[in-house]
């Protein structure tokens, strides 16, 4: 795991421990960190230190943490990564839907932590070139509208393609299921989840070794979808 | 009980009886009972006459000296069965019958001899006497028999309501008791173990708010009279049940059609009421002593629970506390390796106490209801993946083996709540099984629904317990209290599939022999591969 030297992330936490272990935690890996206690602080702090990411806890005691992605957003494209609990998976896609571009759900480990923030530091950078996305043996061919699994190529139908084309784009993101319902089928449809859910099972007939248990296209229970990037990987047993 | 009382009841009574006699029906009783009364007389004259008739048609065949001494046993005949009245009828008829046929002159009511009219007077006082006895006689014997009637009766009647505890059907078993003598319907008003006012009542029978407030007032106050309580043209008694002092009960019973058995049963009444207001005392007292016990029971369940959260909360801080203290005093002198087991130690204890917290949580969502149910389509698998990737961070290194077809079909359900049931099943089977031995889960489709099987090769359960796994607190007989786990992680999962609308069941061949947990969700006609090329 490679980490982004100087970048300056933005921990908004009222709890003074957890800012602590993440200070710490992301200092160790060169991070340079700013704290913010409160929504409001948060929202002062990003417009003076420009921040590069933004860790945020969605449950601040002063204002609602969507309010603060919401105050964001409107000046800034910044990524963005919050905090939740179980059992709040509502907030989970609200936050998706209010422009935040990944969660992590307390308890988290600080290797998911970096894992995530990495990755979205990393795509947040000027935008590469490349025109092919390789995990594992998938290479998906962007410019040439090609599949390719551990060499062989794989003949997807055009709205498999577009659903695959859609979580390239944000790999290693969570993509939420109502944005890949509303890119494919329009808004009008975007509360037919079973649509997404049979599309998906054929791009992993296709696409996986093991269709029930996805390597690369996996699932957040009721969420979303996530292609895994190369360092999402699970280790090889 | 004092009875005195029902003097008061005397204008109602003729009212009563006045509204009674409207009717074609009481006139033709009224006959009968008048028929029933003559007909003893009748029987009396009827006897002495024919006595008298035959003996003086025989006078020229055989002579009989001593007349009077039949008519004697005409009186006796008399007095036996019907007692003082016609036998005194058939005293003087006899006499009359002996001035008129026997004595001279024969067929003239005079008496010639004086000795006749000693024998005359003689017999008269003699059969006074003997009707007199034999109808005391008489008395007693039926009084002996209605008494030992009624205390058979009674015997009966305690016999039936002793020894029932259900409010219900104590109350019923009374009103049934008691029927006989206060007529119906009946109503019977208690008061709960909590004051409120408690009726069970006969078909038919009214507790109207008057009739409600006079017996509040009777169960208050304790009084020892029966009360009459009238309300437009009709008119209910009301009687205390009382035990003691105090009144547990009022018996409501209809107007005065039965008030006049009541008076005439005097005693037995009482005793009758008594004996109910004892049954009623002694099934409250079963009650709560019952409601003790299952509060002892509550006090020894939440006793456990507390012991065994605190075990399962304390036991993981206890091994990060003691890591954490050891790395941060004597950093320097431990090496690589000791640095990196301590800090795996804090990892898998830290992990295993969010789970418990977690399941703390889960629990805390159950018992206040605020749990919400938001289904939509899903694939089983997702939720199998899922919740395996959860477990494996508690139960690292352990092996679970999945079998599941690709073409399960889709389900209507809440993910979350499937994926938290199935992770509390697999944590609970991971636990009660030896580290070495796989777990497999297992899914299938049938005709109408999505099945998930796991499956351990632990300390399994006896066919008997394959319910109580599922309740608070149950641990296996084969459980040893080391294993971390409040007994509550069945649970949550039953209560999280059944809100989930699918079903739970627990299987096992014998202790020791493994067990397996059946999982099953419906398959909804609404979700099926509909138009998707």
């Amino acid at each position: 795991m490679s980490s982004e030297p100087n970048a300056i992330v933005l921990v908004v936490d009222d709890e003074p421990q957890i800012r602590r272990f993440l200070k710490a935690g992301l200092s160790a890996h060169g991070y340079g960190v700013v704290e913010a206690p409160t929504g409001e602080a948060a929202l002062k702090l990003a417009t003076t230190t420009r921040p590069d990411l933004v860790v945020l806890d969605l449950g601040l005691p002063d204002m609602e943490g969507f309010h603060v992605i919401a105050g964001l957003r409107e000046w800034s494209s910044v990524p963005i990564v919050v905090l939740t609990v179980r059992g709040r998976e509502v907030d989970k896609v609200r936050a998706l839907d209010g422009g935040v571009d990944d969660y992590v759900t307390k308890p988290f480990g600080m290797a998911e932590l970096l894992a995530r923030i990495g990755a979205l530091l990393r795509r947040s950078r000027p935008a590469k070139s490349a025109t092919t996305f390789t995990v594992g043996g998938l290479e998906v061919d962007l410019e040439r509208r090609l599949v390719r699994v551990d060499g062989t190529e794989r003949r997807l139908s055009r709205k498999q393609y577009d659903l695959l084309r859609l979580l390239v784009r944000d790999a290693g993101k969570v993509v939420t299921q109502q944005h890949l319902l509303r890119e494919l089928w329009g808004p009008a449809n975007s509360e037919d989840v079973q649509y997404l859910r049979i599309f998906m099972r054929k791009l992993r007939l296709a696409i996986e070794p093991d269709p029930t248990r996805p390597t690369y296209l996996v699932t957040e229970l009721g969420v979303g979808y996530r292609l895994r990037t190369q360092d999402q990987l699970p280790e090889p047993a | 009980m004092d009875y005195a009382t029902f003097k008061r009841t005397a204008p109602a009574l003729g009212g009563l009886r006045t509204r009674e006699g409207a009717g074609p029906w009481p006139v033709r009783r009224r006959l009968g009972r008048l028929a029933r009364a003559a007909g003893p007389y009748l029987a009396a004259t009827l006897l002495v006459l024919v006595t008298g008739v035959v003996v003086h048609a025989l006078a020229p065949i055989a002579w009989v000296p001593h007349i009077s001494v039949l008519f004697l046993g005409c009186v006796l005949a008399a007095a036996v069965p019907w007692g003082v009245g016609p036998s005194l009828l058939a005293v003087l008829l006899a006499m009359a019958a002996s001035a008129f046929f026997f004595f001279p002159p024969i067929h003239s009511f005079m008496v010639d001899h004086p000795q006749d009219l000693v024998d005359l007077s003689a017999f008269g006082i003699l059969a006074i006497v003997l009707s007199q006895q034999t109808a005391r006689i008489r008395r007693q014997a039926a009084e002996a028999r209605t008494r030992e009637r009624r205390i058979s009766d009674l015997y009966a009647f305690s016999r039936r309501i002793a020894g029932l505890v259900d409010r219900e059907e104590l109350g019923h078993a009374i009103l049934d008791g008691l029927r006989s003598t206060f007529g119906s319907p009946l109503a019977l008003i208690k008061l709960t173990e909590d004051g409120d006012r408690y009726v069970i009542k006969d078909p038919g029978a009214a507790t109207t708010p008057v009739i409600l407030a006079a017996a509040d007032r009777m169960l208050e106050n304790g009084p020892s009279v029966h009360e009459l309580v009238e309300e437009g043209d009709v008119a209910r008694h009301l009687y205390p049940l009382r035990t003691g002092e105090r009144a547990v009960a009022v018996l409501v019973a209809p107007d005065a059609s039965t008030a006049e058995s009541v008076a005439r049963s005097g005693l037995d009444v009482s005793a009758l009421l008594d004996h109910a207001a004892v049954a009623i005392e002694l099934g409250r007292l079963a009650r709560s002593l019952e409601a003790a016990r299952v509060q002892a029971r509550a006090d020894e369940l939440r006793e456990v629970l507390v012991n065994s959260v605190s075990h399962d909360l304390k036991t993981p801080l206890t091994s990060i506390i003691g890591s954490v203290t050891a790395l941060k005093e004597f950093w320097q002198r431990y090496d690589e390796t000791v640095r990196i087991d301590l800090v795996d130690t804090i990892y898998e204890e830290a992990i295993r106490l969010g789970h418990v917290v977690g399941n703390a949580l889960d629990l805390a969502r159950l018992r206040s209801g605020e749990m919400t149910v938001r289904r939509e389509a899903t694939e089983m698998a997702d939720v199998v993946n899922a919740a395996i990737a959860d477990v494996s961070r508690v139960a690292p290194g352990r092996t679970i083996d999945v079998d599941m077809p690709d073409d399960l079909p889709m389900l209507e359900i809440d993910p979350f709540l499937a994926e938290r049931a199935l992770v509390q099943i697999l944590e609970n089977a991971t636990k009660y099984s030896p580290a070495e031995t796989p777990v497999t889960v297992v899914a299938r489709s049938t005709a109408s629904a999505v099945t998930v099987e796991v499956s351990d090769a632990g300390i399994g359960f006896a066919p008997e317990e394959a319910v109580q796994v599922f309740e608070r607190f149950y641990r296996g007989a084969g459980d040893d209290s080391a294993t971390a786990g409040a007994g509550l992680g069945l649970t949550i999962a039953r209560a999280f599939v059944g809100a989930n609308g699918g079903t739970i069941e627990a299987a096992s061949p014998g202790r020791g022999r493994g067990a397996t947990f059946r999982v099953a969700y419906p398959v909804s006609a609404s979700v099926s591969e509909r138009g998707v090329a």
